[in-house]
Order: structure tokens, then sequence, then C-alpha cells
């Protein structure tokens, strides 16, 4: 799951980028990136200032507009979404790098740290919870011919 | 853990900056789809963009412990912790 305690994440993320927290709120950062402007098609005119963006659109901190409208049809309502740090506030992990039970670093029997472990195509892997979910949130990865993103 | 296939394209998921009841919006990088995971599907729901209402399924994974899970499959190869991460 993809939960609580990456709000904490969050929390700490969102001290560098701006002062205050969106508490359902949508945000305008005068530092508005210029390749972000105007990027949607809903959007027909400049944006000013900070404002709602009407019916269904918001804004994120680094200037990016996201219409929402058509997740009103599953109960989320735009002034639901919160934080808004950007879409390059967190970064995947991309195909991470495995360890074999020989390979130096491979946990030992005594450790007991959380995992998601999977067996798909052949392949099983653990992957520790920790690593994922407090820093990158989720991981791209392949087994075999399959894609999979390790999230929770 | 859920597949990134869709339609025979690879999608690459990422967060989107954004939470929705205390849950990671994702988004897909190829087509900006937000993705959110419904408690009770099985799956992320695409809620807006070109994939809307399409579902990445979930795939089968256990959250257990190390030791438990070396236990059962000593075989088992395991992430590297990325280089940021390492003490």
């Amino acid at each position: 799951m993809i939960t609580a305690l990456a709000i904490v994440l969050l929390s700490c993320f969102a001290g560098f980028f701006a002062s205050g927290c969106g508490g359902g709120e949508t945000i305008y950062t005068p530092s508005t990136p210029s390749h972000y402007r105007g990027d949607n098609q809903n959007q027909g005119s400049e944006i000013t200032g900070q404002q709602p963006l009407g019916s269904g659109t918001i804004i994120d901190r680094t200037g990016k507009i996201w219409d929402v409208a058509h997740a009103r049809k599953y109960g989320l309502e735009p002034s639901g979404y919160q934080y808004g740090l950007g879409p390059f506030a967190i970064r995947p992990l991309m195909n991470p790098e495995m360890l074999s039970p020989e390979d130096p670093g491979y946990p030992g029997d005594f450790a007991t740290f959380m995992v998601l472990g999977t067996t798909l195509n052949g392949f099983t892997r653990a992957y520790p919870t920790w690593t994922v979910l407090s820093s990158f949130e989720i991981a791209n990865e392949k087994f075999g011919d399959a894609h999979v993103a390790v999230a929770f | 853990m859920y597949s990134r296939e869709l339609d025979g394209k690879t999608l690459n998921l990422a967060p989107s900056g954004w939470t929705y009841r205390q849950i990671f919006v994702l988004y897909d990088r190829e087509t900006e789809t937000l993705w959110y995971p419904f408690p009770g599907t099985k799956g992320l729901t695409g809620i807006s963009g070109p994939h809307r209402d399409r579902l990445l399924p979930e795939l089968r994974s256990q959250k257990t412990r190390w030791n438990k899970w070396h236990r059962e499959h000593p075989e088992t190869r395991f992430m590297l912790y990325p280089e940021l991460l390492r003490f």
C-alpha cells in the first residue's frame, strides 16, 4: 500500500519547495517553468497568480496543470488533492540492481526488516519496503518479459 | 505490485507529487495518465488522462519479513540499496 508513512516523507519534501502545505488548495507558484505554461489542452488562457483554475483543474507547485475532472466519477474532487510537489520531486527507481545470495551485502537470515516478495516468470525477488516506500515510492522493474511496478 | 503494460505498451510509473486521502497518486510518464489504487480494486485505476477508466492489474506479492521470505525462498534475489541510501 502506498500509505500514510509516505505523507511523512512528503512533508519533508514540501519544506524544500514552498511555504505551507496545500491541504485541499490549488496553489500557484510564481516561478512557474515556462514550458509548463499552457500545456493543458483545456486551458485556453494564461494563468496569472493564485486562483482557482476552474472546474476539474489543479496546478502543482511547479506550475504544472493537471486536468482531474474525470476523477470526479470516482469521488475524487479537485479540492481533495494535496501537496502537489510536482512530477519530478520524487524520482522512481528504474530497474534497480539486485543481489544474489552469493553477493557481498546480501542480508543474512537474522535480518527481520519487511520486504515485498514475489515470484514472477521464474524470477524470485524481494524489495525492502523501507527503501522503496520511504525514498522512491515506486520501482519500475522487469521480470523477464513482464514489466512491473513495485509499490505498496 | 502492479503490471505496467497496457495495450502492448510499457508504461513508466512515478509519483505525480499529489496525494489524495493520504495515498499517492501515480502517473505514467508516457501519457501522463493519473493512476490511483482504490481500496478494494485489484489494481491501479486510471482516473484521468488518455488511459482513464483502465486498470493496471495487481500482481501477486507478499509483504513479509526478510528472514521468513528468505527461509521459504533461499534463491531469492534482493534489491540492492540505491547508492544514495547506502551507509
